[in-house]
């Protein structure tokens, strides 16, 4: 079953997706900094990784950097989710290629199921 | 005059030394009675232009001291301005967070995995969830003003299928047509020429305002029509209803920021006043046309035009 590590430092949104992706079967890992986000990824190798951009620590934007760059971790597929709208960030993010971005408080929670089942098609 | 002018001044918020409407007035009259008086004593005393030239010049300085002071009020009202902007984007987005939590807690719930609902809570839950939608659309409307202001709002511009985002946005608003019992219907007068160039997250904001308005100010059992037809390189995108329609004193502030209808009194209806003020601004961006017909107690024709994509 496919692993998925999702950063997020709001605990509400951590339960209620985890809670969601664990009933269809995933395996869910939870980060609620930056730094913590980029140890599990290193350590879990998970297939997919859900990260937010605003987060203590390291924020997502420096995330995404590091983690495209280390070989280790370049190819594990990667959903943004977060409320920052694409044109406020796209600048920051354009360089490592086309992402899926999704302005969370716009999806519900099936819906996020559903993209996430997509990406890892 | 002077009164409508002191008003002013307060609304503004600053002294009335600092106001720049009063100071201009105040300007204007120094100007116009300093010119006569230098001409009057220019012809009383020919033999001394030193006197002449020193009151000019005193003339000079006192205007020069009140524009730099209007000046520098104007700019502290363009920061202020841009001050509001930037606050109300911050908090925007900050009660986006607590909103997202609620919507995806309540999606939850009602998945009815954690257990079944019985009906009295789920009827609650469906409301806990309409109004944290509303919530959400709302403070979207207000990120979308201070984008607007400060010219941080970007477009794309694909191609899009303007009947598919149509009956996307009709089967959103589903319930809320059930439940003024409105028949609704998309005509589609394109001959499969449905294609226009936009931006489709921002082109289905303008549909589903237009859309979900005419259900908002149309009585039980009304209809309401999406009307889609070529019109020479533009794709015409109409929502004609036969709902209360548009007093015609106050059609001509339809388009204005914070604009509320007396309707919206009248017919309790929510609204915040800015979901035509941004599908103006989107529309026009995207180079298109917008506008309306309405009548009293008898419906509106709401549209908006958009260029045709070339296959």
């Amino acid at each position: 079953m496919a692993k998925i590590l999702f950063i997020e430092d709001e605990e509400a949104l951590q339960k209620s997706l985890a809670k969601a992706l664990e009933m269809e079967g995933f395996n869910v890992i939870g980060a609620y900094d930056g730094q913590a986000g980029i140890d599990a990824a290193i350590k879990e190798k998970p297939d997919l990784i859900l990260l937010d951009l605003i987060l203590p620590k390291i924020d997502g934007f420096e995330v995404l950097k590091r983690l495209k760059s280390s070989p280790e971790t370049k190819d594990i597929r990667i959903i943004i989710l977060t409320n920052l709208e694409q044109t406020q960030s796209v600048e920051k993010i354009i360089e490592y290629g086309p992402l899926n971005y999704l302005v969370k408080a716009n999806y519900n929670l099936d819906e996020i199921v559903a993209k996430i089942r997509e990406v890892l098609k | 005059m002077s009164l409508s002018l002191f008003k002013q001044c307060k609304q503004y918020n600053v002294p009335l030394l600092q106001c720049p409407s009063f100071l201009f007035v105040v300007m204007g009259l120094i100007n116009i009675t300093s010119i006569f008086t230098v001409f009057f004593i220019a012809q009383r005393y020919t033999e001394e232009p030193e006197l002449v030239v020193g009151i000019v010049i005193g003339v000079s300085l006192v205007i020069f001291i009140i524009s730099y002071v209007i000046v520098g009020t104007f700019t502290q009202l363009a920061e202020t301005n841009r001050m509001k902007t930037e606050f109300l984007n911050i908090v925007s987005h900050q009660i986006l967070t607590p909103l997202t939590s609620e919507k995806w807690l309540v999606n939850l719930l009602l998945g009815q995995k954690l257990g079944a609902l019985n009906n009295e809570q789920k009827e609650y839950l469906e409301l806990l969830k309409s109004s944290n939608t509303k919530s959400v659309q709302l403070v979207n409307a207000l990120l979308n003003v201070s984008r607007i202001e400060s010219n941080k709002m970007v477009f794309e511009k694909k191609p899009i299928d303007l009947k598919q985002l149509a009956q996307e946005v009709v089967s959103d608003e589903k319930p809320a047509i059930e439940a003024s019992k409105i028949f609704l219907q998309i005509l589609d007068q394109t001959n499969g020429k449905n294609q226009v160039i936009g931006d489709a997250m921002k082109i289905k904001l303008v549909a589903q305002n237009f859309i979900s308005n005419a259900i908002k100010y149309t009585k039980e059992n009304g209809q309401i029509m999406v009307i889609l037809k070529g019109d020479g390189g533009f794709l015409k995108f109409s929502v004609i209803d036969n709902g209360v329609g548009i007093p015609s004193e106050e059609k001509p502030f339809i388009f204005q920021k914070f604009f509320r209808s007396s309707n919206v009194m009248r017919f309790q209806t929510l609204g915040s006043g800015l979901g035509l003020y941004v599908s103006k601004y989107i529309i026009d961006m995207l180079g298109g046309k917008i506008g309306f017909e309405s009548e009293e107690n008898k419906g509106s024709d709401f549209w908006f035009t958009l260029p045709i994509a070339k296959l």
